[in-house]
Parts: structure tokens; sequence; C-alpha cells
């Protein structure tokens, strides 16, 4: 069995490949149209000299018939084979006829053309002879006399060889020039191709030459036309830089809050050991389980976090059902230890609420806002409502604790922003929240009800994102 | 209350045993998934708590065969996996609840405490009494089809008493099932939460009545 391979045609991958290509097509193109043109004006301008002389030599014949006593004689000058004969590559004869087209004079193989019978009009045309193919012309002449009378034919015949001569020293020069004009052309633009192309080589050997922890704008002598390319360049390594500084003191602010409370237990565990009443001991337990749940609280979250940045750039979307999801959160996100009692308000207006999003993140955010209502702040309600407007779907937590006073509200979505009490939260439920919220085209905002609840107000894009640009 | 714990990590799995005892359950403890299946199929348990990593047999497959068997007992699950697909995934396989590792002890006893209670009068979703609707999945209350406000405590006080109808459970009995023995709160509280509940039951043909020196009980008016 043979592979039969389809051999297409690829572009080449680069723009100057690409350039190179397309130029070289035109000016092939257009040397082509030109040596065309060249050859048929070359060719007109031969036949036309040659056809003249031809013309004359066969009018001086012409002019040498004459009449007497009833005899047709001709005597043709020398002159007029002088020209014919310049042309030494050349054969030519003639022949020249009575009216009733006896041959006079010349080779008799030559017939005149038929058409038409005035005086001095030279009529051209090719014949075959000898497998060459020749110039004729033919003129008749009308002779009168006493007892001679009627039109007498003049024919010469020539081979083409001098023609073509000339054409080929014609086409030769012109060629040359064409060529070497195209060519000329040719290079030039290549030339001007690569020099406009230049700045971007130059750019890429700035980006080459850096070094990893390099982020700063490029340093670049750049032309107008490249300036937008290095803003945008510098632009994004702004913004790299932004988040890989945001990533650094994420990591040194998660180090501090793991490392502490394990610093915090290795001594309580040593104390622990050393402590001689059973009342101090107690102590020490509680501290060491205090501790223990905080670091349980930031795994979760910094897990959380993970995820949720993981899921954000790589899971696609799909409809998610909000009502369902909602009463799993305030399953799972209610402790069911809690030592006060509360009035959990959930009645969605519609019994189904779908949005395009990720439910595993949505519920991961959900989860969070909802124990950070019910852990910190809810001290007899809270009160959850998802409402459907034009362009969101805004789900709403809201308790009757003390909340987050407004100066910091603008702080509160940034992880371990938020000044903590000691035993509380470590401060990413509300970052992750509005991550996600962001990742469904939505925000995360804060605000006050008229009967003084705290309320964390989530929204999602009810289009995905991607449509709604569209 | 006969509970079988299913954990392989001995601190975890001791920990578990001894918070449940505390309670006053009995509780039996398999350490893999194939002694957990044998014991599931010759006795009769009223809660599971399953851990999902396990030698032997995964708790996964031990909840599925569970299920297989057309049992109904609740299945509390415990994981230690991150992704939550994992507590989606026991949830859609049949299991009732289910608890992040590493948990609170309190908090795993109110679970289980939840979990029988909501297992006691069966497994319907919907109890009907009266004008009374009480969504268990939703944990709403309808009276006379319009929701009312009822506060966690009330709404597992008012479950106890519409799992049986007409009995009478003792303020010890109610006390046990909301908050467990060591819990501070005392027989004045359960007056207090009941006396709340019967004003929001006003006008649902059901009423909440004391059987003085035995207990409280829930009938229809």
């Amino acid at each position: 069995m043979t592979a039969i391979r389809a051999s297409r045609f690829q572009l080449p991958r680069s723009i100057f490949g690409r350039l190179r290509l397309l130029l070289a097509t035109v000016f092939l193109v257009g040397a082509l149209g030109a040596l065309v043109a060249a050859w048929t004006l070359s060719r007109k301008a031969a036949t036309d000299a040659y056809d003249q002389l031809l013309i004359s030599s066969a009018a001086q014949i012409s002019e040498a018939i004459s009449a007497e006593n009833g005899r047709y004689a001709v005597l043709p000058p020398d002159s007029a084979f002088e020209t014919l004969a310049q042309s030494k590559d050349d054969r030519f004869f003639f022949a020249v006829r009575t009216p009733d087209g006896t041959l006079l004079t010349g080779e008799s193989k030559l017939n005149p053309a038929a058409e038409p019978l005035r005086d001095g009009l030279p009529v051209l045309g090719y014949i075959r002879d000898d497998g060459e193919t020749m110039r004729t012309v033919t003129i008749y002449r009308f002779i009168a006399s006493l007892n001679a009378k009627g039109w007498c034919s003049v024919v010469v015949a020539q081979s083409l060889n001098a023609r073509y001569h000339l054409i080929a020293r014609l086409m030769l020069r012109i060629g040359a020039i064409i060529i070497f004009v195209g060519a000329l052309g040719f290079l030039a633009s290549l030339e001007a191709v690569r020099r406009a192309l230049r700045p971007f080589d130059r750019i890429g050997y700035a980006l080459a030459a850096r070094r990893v922890q390099d982020t700063g704008p490029l340093e670049v002598d750049s032309p107008s036309e490249t300036q937008a390319l290095v803003e945008t360049i510098n632009h994004t390594f702004h913004r790299l830089n932004e988040r890989l500084n945001k990533l650094q003191s994420f990591a040194g602010v998660a180090a501090h809050q793991i490392r502490t409370p394990l610093a915090a237990l290795g001594a309580q565990a040593e104390l622990l050991l050393i402590d001689k009443t059973a009342q101090s001991r107690r102590t020490r337990v509680e501290r060491i389980r205090a501790h223990l749940a905080k670091l349980s609280r930031l795994t979760n979250q910094l897990l959380g976090q993970a995820m949720v940045s993981y899921r954000t750039d790589r899971i696609a979307h799909q409809e998610v059902e909000l009502v369902e999801l909602m009463r799993h959160v305030l399953r799972d996100a209610i402790p069911e230890s809690l030592d006060r009692d509360l009035a959990v308000e959930f009645e969605p207006a519609t019994p189904r609420i779908h949005v395009p999003g990720d439910d595993i993140s949505l519920r991961e955010a959900l989860v969070n806002l909802v124990n950070n209502a019910v852990t910190h702040g809810a001290s007899t309600a809270l009160r959850v409502r998802i409402d459907e407007e034009p362009r969101h779907i805004r789900i709403s937590i809201a308790d009757d604790g003390p909340g987050i006073p407004p100066e910091l509200w603008s702080a509160a979505t940034e992880p371990f922003q938020l000044p903590r009490a000691e035993g509380e939260g470590v401060g990413l439920g509300l970052s992750i929240a509005a991550d996600v919220a962001k990742a469904h085209g939505g925000t995360l905002a804060f605000a006050r009800t008229a009967e003084g609840f705290f309320e964390i107000r989530l929204t999602i894009a009810r289009s995905a994102p991607l449509e709604k640009a569209a | 209350m006969r509970i079988l714990v299913v954990e392989d990590t001995p601190d975890v799995g001791e920990g578990v045993v001894e918070s449940l005892e505390a309670m006053g359950h009995a509780v039996d403890w398999a350490r893999d998934g194939k002694t957990a299946d044998e014991w599931l199929r010759d006795s009769n348990y009223q809660l599971v708590v399953l851990d999902l990593m396990l030698p032997g047999l995964d708790g996964l497959t031990l909840l599925k065969r569970l299920r297989e068997r057309r049992s109904e007992t609740p299945v509390l699950v415990l994981t230690a996996r991150s992704a939550i697909d994992d507590r989606i995934g026991s949830l859609d396989l049949g299991a009732d609840d289910y608890m992040v590792k590493p948990f609170d002890f309190r908090e795993l006893q109110a679970r289980v405490r939840s979990l029988l209670r909501r297992h006691s009068g069966g497994r319907a979703i919907e109890l009907r009494y009266g004008n009374l609707v009480f969504d268990r999945s939703a944990r709403t209350v309808r009276i006379n089809d319009v929701p009312a406000k009822l506060t966690r405590r009330e709404l597992s006080l008012l479950e106890i008493l519409l799992a049986r109808p007409t009995m009478v459970f003792s303020k010890a009995q109610l006390l046990d099932q909301l908050f467990g023995f060591s819990a501070e709160p005392t027989e004045n509280n359960i007056e207090v939460l009941i006396t709340r509940l019967r004003r929001k039951l006003a006008g649902s043909g059901v009423e909440i009545t004391a059987q003085r020196g035995v207990g409280y009980r829930i009938v229809e008016t």
C-alpha cells in the first residue's frame, strides 16, 4: 500500500517570507508582461521596416514594365535588387506577368495575389517555399499602349531571416533592460521590507536579552509604528509585576499565619509536659484546641483559594442552578453545634434560577460568605435572597451582627487585610468570594440595609462574559 | 443507638468512637472496608460514620454496595480529600451528610444527633400534620401555605415532635435530642423554646400540649 501524500502548498511562516513571495510574484508577472509587449512591438517594427523595402523593390520593377508593338517587356533596374540583397541570409525571387498571366521574367512558381486590381497598390502576403515561410508583395500595373492593354503583375518574395535577426537583437536589449530594472526594484522592495521589520527584531532581541527578574519597562529605540506594541508589552510586564508582588506578599503573610499557630502549639504542648495542676493543663489543652481550629480553617481556605484560582483559569462554565446550590450551602456552612439559636430565612422568589458558572467555585465562595456571617456576624437572624436583575443575578446574605465597618469595605476583599481578633478567621474568605464573583462577570459588594442588617452582595452575570462581549 | 464507625487512622477513629460513646451510643469500630462490609451485611445499625480513604475496600464502594442493598441507614461521610467533587460524589451516592477533616468533635456530635433525629420518623421529605407542612430538605415550615419564620432550634424541636405525632416526649428526651447530654442548656430552655414555638404555630391546626409531669406532645386541634 502506498501512502498518498497530498502535496499542499504552505505559506511561509514569517512576514518577510510572505512579502518576499508576493514581491517575487508581482515582479515576475510584470517582467513577463513587459517582455511580451516588447516582443509584439519589435515584431511589428521589423515587419514594417522590411515590408517597406520589399514594396519599394516591387514598385521599381513595376515601373520598368513597358509595351511596344503589342509586346510586353521589362528591364528591372539594379537598384530594385540592391536593397533586398543587403540581407545576406535571405533568398529572394520575383515574377513579372503579362495581363493574360504569361510569365515575362522571373520564377514561374510565384503567383500574384488575386485582388485588388488597382494601380500601384501593394498587396502583402505569405507563401511557403522550400520549407520556409516567405513574405510576398504583389503590385499590379495597368499598361495601355496601341496593341496591348491590361493589368501586368509584379510579385517579389523574400525569406524572413533578416527580420528574425532584427527582432532577436531588439529583444536581447529590451529584455536585458526589463530584467535589470525588475531585479533592482525587487531587491529594493526586499530591503524596504527588511528595514520595516527590523524594529520587531530589536524588540525581540531586547526581550530575549532580559533576565527573568527584570520586569521593568522595555528600553528599546522604536519608531512610532511599533510604539503601541512596545507599550502593550510594557503594560503586560507591569501587570505581571504587580501580580508577582501580590503573590510574594501573600506568601509572606500566609507563612506568618501558618507558623504563628504552629509555634504556639509547640510551646503549649511543651508546657503541658511540665504543668503540675489539672486546672492549668485544661487551660493549655483549650488553647491547643483553639490554635488547631485556626490552623484547620486557614488550611481549608488556602486549599479553597488554590482550587478556585485553578478552576477560574481552566474550567469551562456550565449551567448552575442556584436555589438548590444555596440550600446545600446553608446546610454545609452553618455548624450544627452553633451555640446561638438562629432564624435562617431563605425563600427564593422562583423555585429555580439558572446562571452560567462553575458550581464548585460558587459553592466555595458562598460557603465562605455564609460561614463568615454565621460565625462572626448573625446574632439571631440570617437572611439569604436571590434576586433576578436584567443583567445579573444578585445573591444577598444579610445578618443582624456587627458586620464590617464601612471604612474597611474597600480593603476587605484583599487577602489578610481585615484586623482580626484572637480566634477569628484568617481573612481569605472574602477574597475568595471576590475572585469567584469576578470570574463570573460580577462583583462582591457590602451594604447596610434599612433595618440595620449587614449585607454582602455577590452578583453573577446572567450571560457568559464572552457572549456579552460579542 | 447502634453506630458503626469505619476509620483506619487509629488516632482519629479513637476520637470518633469515644465521642459517640460519650453521647450514650453503642459503637462498633471497623478499621478496614472489608470488615465494615461484612458487619453491615450481618447487623443492623442506626448510623454509619464512614471514612472515604480506606485500605481494602474504599468508602465510596462500601457506600454504593450499602445503597444497592436498599439499606436506608443514614451515612455520615468523613473525607480528607481537598476536592469538593468528592463531597458531591458521596452525596449523589447516597451519603446523608459529610464532614471534611480536620473536624471539630462537638460538630461531629451535633451532626450525628441531627442525622438520627431526621431519620427517626422515616425518610419522608415532607411531614404534614394539620395545616402544617414541614419540608425536611429545605428546612422550612409552611402554615396554611404561608412560610413560617422559625429558628433552627424551633425547627429541630418541631421535627422531633412531628416525627411521632401524639407521642409524649419528656423534657430530658427533648434536651438530649436537641443539645446532647453534656450541653449546658437546662430544661428551662426547653420551656422557653416550647412557648415560642406554640406562639408561631397559632392557626396551624396543630398544637403542642403539656402532659403535667410527663412532657410534651403535638396533636391536631
